[in-house]
């Protein structure tokens, strides 16, 4: 009974910030707006969803679809080696190691996507560097662009991939590769079919902890994007802002949620298969 | 006391000699885009817990219906008289029962003549495919479609669907040119990202800080005249410390130098004496009479005229 008390807290907390507001955003998805722009939950309706399911939309969500499909397999490429590196051969610094991959929350986020705008920019640090070494003579337009939306996107999710990463691999017992290396299986055979499998649900959480949270991103794809960067998330916030449409804007993000969602459930229940058949 | 404003816009030393003056701590929050401020000040009804902001003059006649911003008392801001004579009973708030004018300006183009060759007069020129992703247009939806509104010779605030749907396929031809709908104007533009873009007259006068050679113009189709209001909020916790703010800006030397910083004109008429003469000098940012009346206002766009227009710059801009 006691241990049970336990959950109390986290299950409570879960319920007043994650349940509660959520609750909220479907009902007013389900509302309409007056022409002062305040909700009216008087005649309630599933016009919005409708609204929401138009194809105009197909391009933005495209974009984070593949915005945040690279960042997710950049953050595990990237993410990957580092977290196996920090776990074989960190020793007595693994703590210190992982501190320093968290150092970056440390400062806010916005800050330090500001930071890569001073970086990227036609006047900023990347091309200065490059025309002074004369390797250019005009600079290049790496900013507003596909590559530094993912760029900044990848940098910011990369500790958030890095982290389940690492608990999965510290995790595995090395015997089971030793006894792999016994069986005459090649370094490159022990990685595929022993190290690769045994670490897969932290691939799998490693996925999921960018991909979500990617997909909602708006921010960096707002600072470090143009106007041919536009994602789901952008769409929601103007309806929420310009738009002044509360009801809609919430129809298109709990959508956006639910196909999200699905889509990581479908991927997760493949790769899972995948592993064991 | 709180105070929610534009970046950039206010003069470097007018929050330090008013607390000096006053003994009243500053709280300056900034805001980047008109949209935001809204939200957040009618995020409950009453000013999202700030004493005093600055809202656009169409946005004056909702705030007050709604009971966001609360009536001022006059008695309070005895430098009312400083203002010019037009200025002290608009249109917008008759008797400046609930706001007190702040700045004015213009819509147009700037651009670095050393990146673009030809002398710019037009709205056209922000369509010119030789300076492809060098472009740029504000992030404000009626801006944008007054800009395409000008050029094909139609009303700046349209209403009808055929007008709207005119513009939005003119605009959609200058997407690809374009390299940002950008709400740092002035950042993009000294950064060197964007060689032309639309502008606000007073953002161009900051821009000149860091490239001396910009330029500013008024197409000659037509461009949008807005200007800008201090008011004080209904939830304020403190309203005499915000009149106190107002009528210590409508001062004619603090006055003046808000606009000298900020490259704005104000509606300040014994400030006019104190002005840069090249602001007061530049017909660009100080245009005669003639090209002042010709200009048009943007409305408060609310329901389904709101609607009609988010559609269209949620499809323009996805």
């Amino acid at each position: 009974m006691s241990d049970g008390l336990l959950v109390v807290p986290g299950i409570g907390w879960l319920l007043l910030f994650f349940f509660v507001p959520l609750l909220i955003i479907f009902v007013v998805s389900f509302g309409t707006k007056d022409a002062t722009g305040h909700v009216v939950l008087g005649n309630p309706g599933l016009q919005n969803y409708i609204e929401a399911s138009r194809p105009e939309f197909l391009p933005a969500f495209g974009n984070s679809v593949r915005y945040s499909l690279l960042t997710t397999i950049l953050s595990l490429l990237i993410g990957y080696p580092i977290a196996y590196w920090i776990s074989r051969h960190g020793g007595r610094h693994k703590i210190v190691l992982l501190i320093l991959v968290m150092l970056p929350f440390w400062t806010s986020y916005l800050i330090r996507t500001y930071a890569w705008m001073i970086i990227l920019r036609d006047n900023g640090v990347a091309n200065s560097i490059l025309m002074s070494l004369g390797l250019t003579s005009d600079p290049i337009p790496f900013l507003n662009t596909d590559f530094s939306v993912v760029l900044g996107m990848t940098y910011g999710f990369l500790p958030f991939a890095i982290l389940p990463l690492y608990v999965s691999i510290d995790r595995l017992d090395d015997n089971l590769v030793q006894a792999g290396r016994d069986l005459y299986a090649t370094g490159r055979g022990a990685f595929l079919h022993i190290i690769l499998p045994l670490t897969m649900p932290g691939i799998i959480a490693a996925a999921v902890l960018t991909f979500i949270p990617a997909m909602g991103d708006y921010v960096t794809p707002d600072l470090l994007g143009g106007a041919q960067t536009s994602t789901i998330a952008k769409v929601v916030q103007v309806l929420f802002t310009s738009g002044r449409d509360w009801p809609y804007g919430s129809a298109l993000g709990f959508l956006l949620m639910v196909i999200t969602l699905a889509g990581t459930l479908f991927a997760i229940r493949s790769l899972r298969q995948e592993t064991f058949a | 006391m709180f105070i929610y404003n534009w970046d950039g816009y206010i003069g470097e030393t007018t929050q330090k000699d008013f607390e000096k003056k006053y003994g009243i701590r500053v709280k300056y929050d900034k805001f980047p885009d008109a949209s935001t401020q809204i939200t957040k000040i009618r995020s409950d009804g009453a000013g999202g817990g700030y004493d005093l902001t600055y809202p656009a003059s169409t946005d004056i006649a909702p705030l007050a219906r709604d009971k966001v911003i609360s009536a001022l008392d006059l008695s309070l801001i005895p430098n009312i008289k400083n203002l010019g004579t037009s200025w002290q009973d608009p249109a917008y708030d008759p008797g400046n029962k609930f706001s007190i004018p702040n700045y004015w300006w213009t819509t147009g183009i700037a651009w670095d003549p050393s990146k673009v060759k030809e002398d710019v007069t037009s709205w056209a020129a922000l369509w010119d495919d030789k300076y492809k992703g060098k472009l740029g247009m504000l992030s404000d939806q009626q801006e944008v479609f007054a800009a395409g509104a000008f050029r094909l010779n139609l009303p700046p605030n349209p209403t009808t669907d055929a007008d709207l749907d005119a513009i939005l396929a003119l605009l959609k031809t200058q997407k690809p040119l374009l390299r940002r709908y950008t709400e740092d104007d002035i950042g993009d533009f000294t950064s060197g990202q964007l060689w032309m873009t639309q502008a606000w007259s007073g953002d161009w006068v900051q821009m000149t800080a860091d490239k001396p050679n910009a330029k500013y113009v008024i197409p000659s189709e037509g461009a949008i005249r807005g200007s800008d209001t201090m008011v004080v909020l209904s939830g304020a916790k403190h309203p005499i410390a915000a009149h106190l703010w107002i009528d210590f800006n409508l001062d004619a030397k603090v006055s003046a130098a808000n606009s000298n910083f900020i490259g704005y004109m104000g509606p300040n008429a014994a400030a006019q004496q104190y002005i840069d003469p090249a602001i007061l000098g530049n017909p660009q940012l100080n245009p005669g009479a003639g090209i002042y009346n010709s200009l048009a206002e943007l409305v408060t766009l609310e329901g389904a005229a709101l609607d009609a227009l988010t559609k269209r710059w949620i499809e323009l801009t996805t």
